[in-house]
Formats: C-alpha cells, structure tokens, sequence
C-alpha cells in the first residue's frame, strides 16, 4: 500500500479477494440474524473493468436506485455501497418494520435500509480485519451510511470519481445475494481508492 | 443513426462526442460529469459531449471526450468540419453535482464547470445557461436539430434551459 | 422480575438509526422499564445524559457529530458510575477492549438477540 490508497496489482487484488470472501461468510450470518431468514452471500467479481462498463452495474443508467453509502478509511479505504431498487427496499423494510405495504421511503423505511448496510458492511469488514494478513492492521471503522435515491449513472459517477481520476479501468468488489435460494436484486459493491501501480 | 425512426434517443456514454441535427435527439445521465451541448442556430446543427474531468493526464489514445480541455476544441472542430460557424455556436452545460458531499467528489464537479466555461471563454463561445451543482444527479435530453434541452432531476419536474 | 421493581428504572436508547432505536424502546417497554430519552448522536446523549440521569444507557459506536466511544468517555467523566452498554455493529478485539476499558459495562454485537439483549440490560439494572 502506499499512505492509505490501495496500489492496483495482482497481489493487491488477491488480497482483496481473500478478504471478501471471508467477509461473505460473516456478512450471510449476519443478515439472516438481522433479516429472520437465511440469506447467503456470495463474491461475484473483482476484476479490473473499463470505466465505461462500470456504468452498467446498477441496470438502466436512468433508473431510479436506492443506494445506502459508507465510507471506510484505515486498511481498507474506500466506498461500499448497498444498491437495490424502491420495490427491493421497500420488501427488506417491510421484513424489518412488519409494515406492509409501505411504498414510500419514509424515516421508519430508510432507516431500515441503513442499518442493513450498517450490518451488513461491519460484517464484511470485522471479518475482513480479522483475516488480513499484517497484524499491524489498524481498525477500520465505517461511516455512518447516508441513503441515496438517484439515476443509477449518477450513483456510479459519484462511486467510481477516485479511481476515474486516475485511471482508465477501475476496481470493484461485487457480491451477489440469495435468500431461500433465489437471488436478491440487490448489489453490494466495494470501491476502493486507489493508486494505479 | 440511433435516434431516428425510434423513440429511444441516443445515449452519451463517459468521454463520448456525438454531432446531429434533424429528429436526432441525445441523452445522458450525469452525476459530478458535465454535459457540453452546443448549437449552431444558423446550421440547426448540435454537438453533444459527456466530460468527466478538467483535464486530460496524458496524451495517449485515451477517449479526449473525457476532458473538458480538449472534447471542447474537438467538439467545435467537427462542427465547423459539417459547415458550422463558431461566431454562431452557443453552448450549454449541465451536471457538475457534488454527489454524496465526499471531498473529492464535491470539488471535481465544480471543477469540470469552471474548466468547461474557461476553455469556452477562451474559444469566444458563449454559455447561454447552466444546470449545475447541488448534490443530485441530473439526466440531460438535447435536440441537436434545435437546440432545445431539457433536464431533469429524479423527482422534480423536468426544465426547459 | 417483577414490573413493580422495573417501572422505576429508566434507559436512554443512543443510536442513529431509528429503527434500533425503536426495537430497543420496545423491548425496555415490554420489560416494564422507562425511556429516558433517545438520542441520534453522542452530542444528543451527553445533553440527554445530563439533564435526565438514566439507570442505563445502551449506546451505538458509529453515529454522526459524536461517535459512541467519544460519548461513553464524556459521560462516564459527568459520572463515574453512568451504566453503559455499547451496542454496535462493529466488533472489532481494540474497539470492544477501548470501550471496556472507558467503562463500558458490557458490548452487545448487532443484530443482537432480543431475549439476550432483554436479560443482559436486566442483568446490569439490578445491579
């Protein structure tokens, strides 16, 4: 690493990978306590990608996306974000409030939405503090996350500026989920900040 | 050409310059991007560019629409390439918002801004109008064969500029 | 335990997130014991602290303006003998040590368990 940015290689990469795959574990665990039912997390991708096809990750460019944001800092700084559609958010409100049928983002539903990326990114990271390898490591804590509900490009713009600032393909961890067996349109995405090697 | 004979327009992709005049119609989606629409009135022809930073790093075959620097200059060529004046052509810019208020990302919009309007001055095209700033995103709709643009915001009525 | 020894007791809830803020609310309510208050912030539960005197507090880690380690310190310095149960998604060896060191009476993980969240924050009211 260099000062608190991460060098783009193949050993960092590495690095990465291992760590969200622990984290993934953790994560699931977390979420089926949090949510009352099982749910399994998976790493999907994290490789490398044109800036241009980053801009596809959340589905039409102007969809409207719910997006709860954290910021980390310490060993793993950068951005993780929880991405799910109104009707997706709205479903995981109403398995956390027992409110049906709410179709509006009020305090109570965004609320819900935040503290499940709160639980869901600590799960990731205690983990992944847990496994990394320096024990000189220092704690990383998140931010508190702020909910976001724009046009999926806008979200991106906002996610993927450290990295397009000085490079041409950017990084992303991508995990997918499944609940009951059946996969959850939601995405969780990690941008770390980067210097390119 | 995608736009016409449909009802999609066509989409304006990071670091894209497009030219059209007609029934064409463009559209992008912007956070802390800019969108450059230009316009000569006299050629009823329009120029659309989706710049994400000030300037270009280096020189290399990196898509020069990225950076205000230099997709403006480009933008203005292929235009006078297809017969238009530059005394005639107006621009108008949208985007540049500070998209979650983190520090990077709240400069570098307002940083595209002030590079756009500047390498503009420099080229004595005129801004006619803005839609700039604040911390959402914005999605731009430009006719290139009138000029007319509209813009919008998620949840907000769309605007005329 | 009986509701007629609980009623008397009064818990301060801390978290940003008002959806925990309500599940720890209802849980204090079922078990017979009052609100004191709920805060957003540190900053909100030192004032809150200091005005009401709670028999507990249950207190997040991350929270904007103040975070809860930063309001566990400052509270436990107005009182040395506050009760404050750091309940927090992050659970990290130095950030549980750094609060048990400040005074913490004890760290729950989220999610937590209600019905040992329930016993836990009984468990140190009585004491």
């Amino acid at each position: 690493m260099s000062g608190n940015h991460y060098v783009i290689n193949s050993k960092s990469i590495k690095q990465l990978e291992i760590a969200f795959k622990q984290g993934a574990s953790e994560a699931g665990n977390a979420l089926t306590q949090w949510i009352g039912k099982p749910i399994s997390v998976h790493l999907d991708s994290i490789t490398p990608v044109p800036l241009g096809e980053s801009m596809n990750l959340l589905g039409q460019p102007d969809e409207p996306v719910c997006c709860c944001i954290m910021h980390l800092e310490g060993a793993f700084r950068g951005r993780l974000a929880l991405a799910f559609s109104d009707e997706s958010g709205m479903a995981l409100s109403e398995m956390l409030t027992g409110i049906p049928g709410s179709n509006e983002w009020g305090e109570l539903e965004k609320s819900a939405a935040l503290e499940s990326a709160n639980i869901l990114g600590c799960a990731f990271l205690n983990a992944m503090v847990q496994s990394a390898a320096s024990k000189d490591i220092a704690t990383v804590l998140p931010s508190p996350p702020s909910f976001h509900r724009d046009y999926a490009m806008s979200l991106l713009q906002g996610l993927f500026l450290e990295q397009a600032m000085i490079a041409d393909r950017v990084l992303f961890v991508r995990t997918q989920f499944f609940m009951e067996g059946k996969a959850l349109v939601w995405h969780l995405l990690f941008i770390p900040d980067t210097l390119e090697s | 050409m995608a736009g016409i004979g449909n009802n999609l327009p066509r989409f304006v992709n990071m670091g894209d310059i497009v030219i059209g005049n007609g029934e064409e119609r463009f559209s992008t989606v912007l956070g802390s991007c800019i969108a450059i629409m230009m316009y000569d009135p006299s050629k009823k022809m329009g120029a659309m560019a989706h710049i994400l930073l000030p300037q270009r790093r280096t020189i290399g075959d990196d898509k020069i629409g990225k950076y205000a620097d230099v997709a403006i200059p480009e933008m203005l060529e292929q235009l006078v390439k297809k017969g238009c004046a530059i005394r005639k052509i107006w621009a108008k810019l949208a985007g540049g918002a500070a998209m979650f208020n983190a520090s990077s990302s709240f400069l570098i919009g307002e940083k595209n801004l002030v590079a756009a309007q500047e390498v503009l001055e420099k080229k004595s095209v005129p801004v006619l109008a803005t839609h700039c700033g604040g911390t959402k995103g914005r999605r731009a709709l430009f006719y290139p064969g009138s000029g007319k643009i509209i813009i919008t915001i998620n949840g907000e009525p769309e605007v005329e500029i | 335990m009986s509701s007629t020894a609980n009623h008397q007791k009064k818990i301060l809830v801390v978290d940003d997130a008002l959806i925990i803020r309500k599940m720890i609310i209802d849980l204090a309510k079922e078990c017979g014991w009052e609100i004191a208050g709920e805060a957003k912030d540190g900053q909100e539960a030192c004032e809150i602290y200091s005005n009401q005197k709670p028999d507990l507090v249950t207190m997040d880690m991350v929270m904007p303006n103040m975070n809860g380690l930063e309001a566990l310190k400052k509270i436990r310095e107005i009182d040395p003998n506050a009760r404050i149960i750091m309940i927090s998604a992050v659970n990290q060896k130095d950030k549980l040590m750094e609060s048990i060191e400040a005074g913490a009476s004890d760290f729950i993980v989220k999610p937590f368990d209600k019905t040992r969240l329930k016993a836990l924050l009984g468990k140190i009211l009585s004491e």
